[in-house]
């Protein structure tokens, strides 16, 4: 049982990296990013090709990584996000529809970008360590490279974490995600927390797919299954909740792990989608989400 | 005579071609409470989301001690001194009732000190605030939320206070305290532009009235010449 638990675990943090962005965004757009997991493949690609192209050495090959996912992020929201909520009234009016379309376009474009750049080939990063390297966690063995990652990671998402609670600009995403009029007027300059928020989450998704890459290598479709793991966790800890979406991470790492074991390894990527069947079934607004909805 | 803001032929709307505020002159004295009334969907409202640059006019335009701050965003011209309390809440229901005072503090480049001396003056005023300091905003009563709105003007101490019907779906009571409130944020060097359905209360506020209808404003002069036949001007003027 302490195997499932800490393996999962691990998984846990990748995904919450994911989440924690997803749910960001839509805290404060109230829009679903659909191209989310293409952060997470820019940020593979990025270190699998720093580390075995160029042989970069592992650890400073995730600040790359990292930077790569902020400036993507920064670009989707200045090019395609901003025109959405540019003034007030028009974002009080505009349509949803324009998100997703835009979103799921620049996914689609971007695996394409990744194919004819790159082509349809995996390319896995080096390990943080050798990735044969065994270590004792718990009295349980496990990958060293995937305990220091997800330490990494965890650090990384704790960091971030308390950046958004503690700190000005933090309260001020905060802020924007619970009253975006009242923030207007309140001097909070929106458009700048929108682009604070695209960079973190960018950042956060690459940073995943770096770490993940040796073991989930880079390729054009490496970011749609974490992405869609991601969708499950935002709707599981509650829509625009970022403690929902960290307890959610980590408990649908944990399921699946649960259920890779005792039901079926084969399945273990089905488990994803009977949580998200039984959360919309029993419990819609999430574990920590409001139960409203704008009409 | 000194004026702190002064819209002129203000033309703007929300959708294409439907004009909701035509040709809209509106001025503000420094030092005074000048007052706005009209029915529901006169304009009063789309009025001052103008002049905060959440609506661009078609025409017209705003000046702030002759400096034109037409269709500039609201987070800009907070920080030239103009502050919005609208009908509506402004306050983050999931941030700590300090971090509401806060927040607004930053924007304005206040010192630390600055910061800490209006805190503590708030809380001295308003000492359930600083009991319940560090509980969400949300947690609040509907009239303890109006008074933590009206707080957060102390903290700004802005040029320009805009007051969109401050006294709706509260108690008699805080609202008596909101109208000492606002003739005190006077003597502190903050002009008022109120909107309040309360005609009477309002004239008796203000020194200057401009009374709005269909997006024109169609009577305006001294609160003091209304004193006297209040209901029956303002029956003529809205045509009722």
């Amino acid at each position: 049982m302490m195997e499932i638990l800490v393996t999962g675990a691990i998984m846990g943090t990748f995904y919450a990296m994911l989440a924690l962005g997803l749910s960001l965004i839509f805290g404060i757009l109230k829009v679903v990013n659909f191209a989310h997991g293409e952060f997470f493949m820019i940020g593979a690609y990025t270190y699998a090709i720093l580390t075995r192209t160029f042989g970069v050495t592992s650890f400073l090959a995730v600040l790359p990584a990292a930077l790569m996912g902020i400036a993507a992020g920064l670009i989707v929201e200045r090019l395609l996000m901003r025109p959405l909520y540019q003034r007030y009234m028009e974002w009080a009016t505009l349509r949803d529809e324009y998100a997703v379309i835009v979103t799921f376009g620049l996914s689609l474009f971007l695996i394409n970008l990744a194919n004819q750049v790159f082509g349809p080939y995996q390319i896995s990063g080096a390990g943080l360590v050798p990735l044969r390297e065994r270590m004792q966690v718990g009295g349980v063995t496990l990958s060293t490279h995937r305990v220091l990652a997800s330490i990494l990671g965890a650090s990384i998402l704790l960091a971030a974490y308390l950046l958004i609670k503690y700190t000005y600009w933090g309260k001020a995403v905060q802020a924007v995600a619970q009253n975006r009029f009242g923030a207007a007027i309140a001097g909070i300059d929106s458009t700048r927390v929108s682009l604070i928020v695209f960079g973190i989450s960018g950042g956060l998704a690459a940073v995943a797919g770096a770490l993940l890459s040796p073991i989930f290598p880079a390729e054009p479709f490496a970011g749609a299954f974490p992405a869609v793991k991601s969708f499950v966790v935002v709707v599981l800890g509650g829509m625009g909740s970022l403690p929902g979406s960290i307890i959610g991470a980590y408990l649908l790492g944990i399921l699946e792990q649960v259920g890779a074991v005792y039901v079926s390894y084969t399945y273990r990527d089905t488990f994803a989608f009977l949580v998200l069947i039984l959360t919309l079934l029993l419990r819609p607004q999430g574990i920590l989400g409001e139960r409203v909805r704008e009409v | 005579m000194e004026y702190l803001l002064e819209a002129e032929h203000i033309t703007a709307g929300y959708i294409e071609d439907v004009d909701v505020l035509q040709e809209v002159s509106v001025r503000v004295i420094q030092g005074s409470i000048t007052g706005m009334i009209g029915l529901n969907g006169a304009g009063k409202s789309t009025f001052v989301k103008t002049v905060f640059g959440f609506l661009k006019p078609k025409k017209g335009r705003i000046l702030l001690e002759k400096d034109d701050i037409t269709g500039i965003e609201p987070h800009i011209l907070i920080r030239k001194g103009l502050w919005y309390l609208p009908q509506e809440s402004s306050l983050f229901p999931h941030l700590t009732i300090e971090d509401n005072l806060l927040i607004p503090t930053r924007v304005i480049g206040l010192s630390s000190y600055e910061i800490r001396d209006r805190l503590e003056h708030v809380y001295t005023r308003f000492p359930e605030l600083k009991a319940n300091r560090k509980r969400h905003a949300g947690d609040l009563s509907g009239g303890q939320q109006k008074i933590l709105e009206f707080a957060k003007v102390l903290m700004v101490k802005p040029r320009l206070l805009f007051i969109d019907e401050p006294t709706v779906g509260i108690s008699p009571k805080i609202a008596a305290e909101i109208y000492t409130m606002i003739q005190q944020f006077l003597g502190e060097g903050t002009s008022v532009f109120l909107i309040d359905h309360n005609l009477r209360k309002l004239v008796d506020l203000t020194d200057y009235v401009y009374v709005m209808s269909l997006g024109r404003i169609v009577a305006e002069g001294p609160s003091s010449q209304f004193q006297d036949s209040l209901k029956e001007q303002v029956q003529r003027w809205l045509g009722l």
